[in-house]
């Protein structure tokens, strides 16, 4: 079964009323909200903690993507509703006008929690069971890299 | 004590949330502030009672009353939608279903003695700034009723 990091109660612990503007249902966005956290992962977690794991020059010859289902979902379940609020529900609900309207500032609100929180993750160690052993044990949740400089 | 007032604007709030597309994202009864609603809650209608005249018209304390129910609706020729509506349009179709929403029960509900019937009285379109367009449909709620607490 797939996992699921969010669902549309975890988003109104955020903003209550949500579904009281006009779209009652917002399981697509929080599902393109997931993928995109994923993908962000893929990109700038993954590569990094793979270096870890295996030697260089066998990168390619190694798991090439993470498998989604040994993520911990409650760590990712924040940044899927900053994601979701930021990325797809509020530009439904903006008007875009010249000024900006409350859903609008919420948009960019959101989208700066969501890097913050990402970016939170991403330094405290993203919790992935790579032994598939149930449970995630402190190296597999330990931050791939601390500040240090890549080049 | 019941209102008839309040009975007849209810009624027609309900018809109208419940009406066929386009229908109405938005129905208040309390004036809202047209910059806080999303792009999504148009169209948005504004339902409040408004005049009333009352008159005798039978010996025994018959009486009957015209009220007024003002329909302040607001409509946005924008959208997220490929095809794009004109505001006059989006207003003609939305005035259209209200008429026709309020006719499919034009007793308002009351009890048969009040002897209830509804009818549009008059629409007003009011200037916006596009994309934004605004009307004042009024209907007009005929009934009839006893003087004296019920």
């Amino acid at each position: 079964m797939a996992i699921t990091l969010a669902t549309i109660s975890d988003i109104q612990e955020y903003e209550p009323d949500i579904i009281d503007f006009g779209i009652p249902d917002f399981s697509a966005e929080i599902t393109k909200a997931q993928n995109d956290v994923f993908r962000d992962l893929r990109i700038r977690w993954w590569p990094a903690y793979s270096v870890g794991l295996y030697d260089l020059s066998k990168l390619n010859t190694g798991q090439t993507e993470p498998d989604e289902n040994l993520y911990t979902a409650s760590q990712l379940t924040r940044a899927t509703c900053y994601q979701a609020l930021g990325f797809h529900i509020y530009p439904k609900l903006a008007k875009f006008d010249v000024d900006q309207d409350l859903f609008e500032r919420k948009m960019e609100f959101y989208r700066k929690e969501y890097a913050r929180e990402l970016d939170l993750i991403l330094r405290d160690g993203v919790e992935y069971d790579f032994d598939s052993s149930g449970t995630v044990d402190a190296g597999e949740r330990e931050a791939t890299h601390y500040l240090r400089l890549k080049r | 004590m019941s209102s008839n007032r309040e009975h007849a604007v209810k009624d027609i709030i309900e018809i109208l949330t419940d009406m066929s597309p386009p229908r109405p994202v938005f129905v208040s009864r309390e004036p809202f502030d047209l910059d806080k609603l999303a792009l999504t809650q148009f169209p948005a209608l504004l339902v409040t009672a408004g005049n009333e005249t009352r008159e005798d018209h039978a010996m025994g304390g018959s009486r009957r009353g015209i009220i007024e129910i003002n329909i302040r609706g607001f409509v946005r020729s924008d959208g997220r939608k490929g095809f794009v509506q004109s505001v006059d349009e989006k207003r003609n179709n939305l005035i259209e279903r209200i008429e026709e929403a309020l006719n499919t029960t034009r007793d308002r509900r009351l009890d048969d003695a009040q002897a209830a019937t509804t009818h549009v009285t008059s629409i007003e379109v009011i200037d916006r700034t596009p994309p934004l367009g605004e009307f004042l449909l009024i209907a007009e709620v005929h009934y009839s009723f006893t003087k004296g607490e019920l």
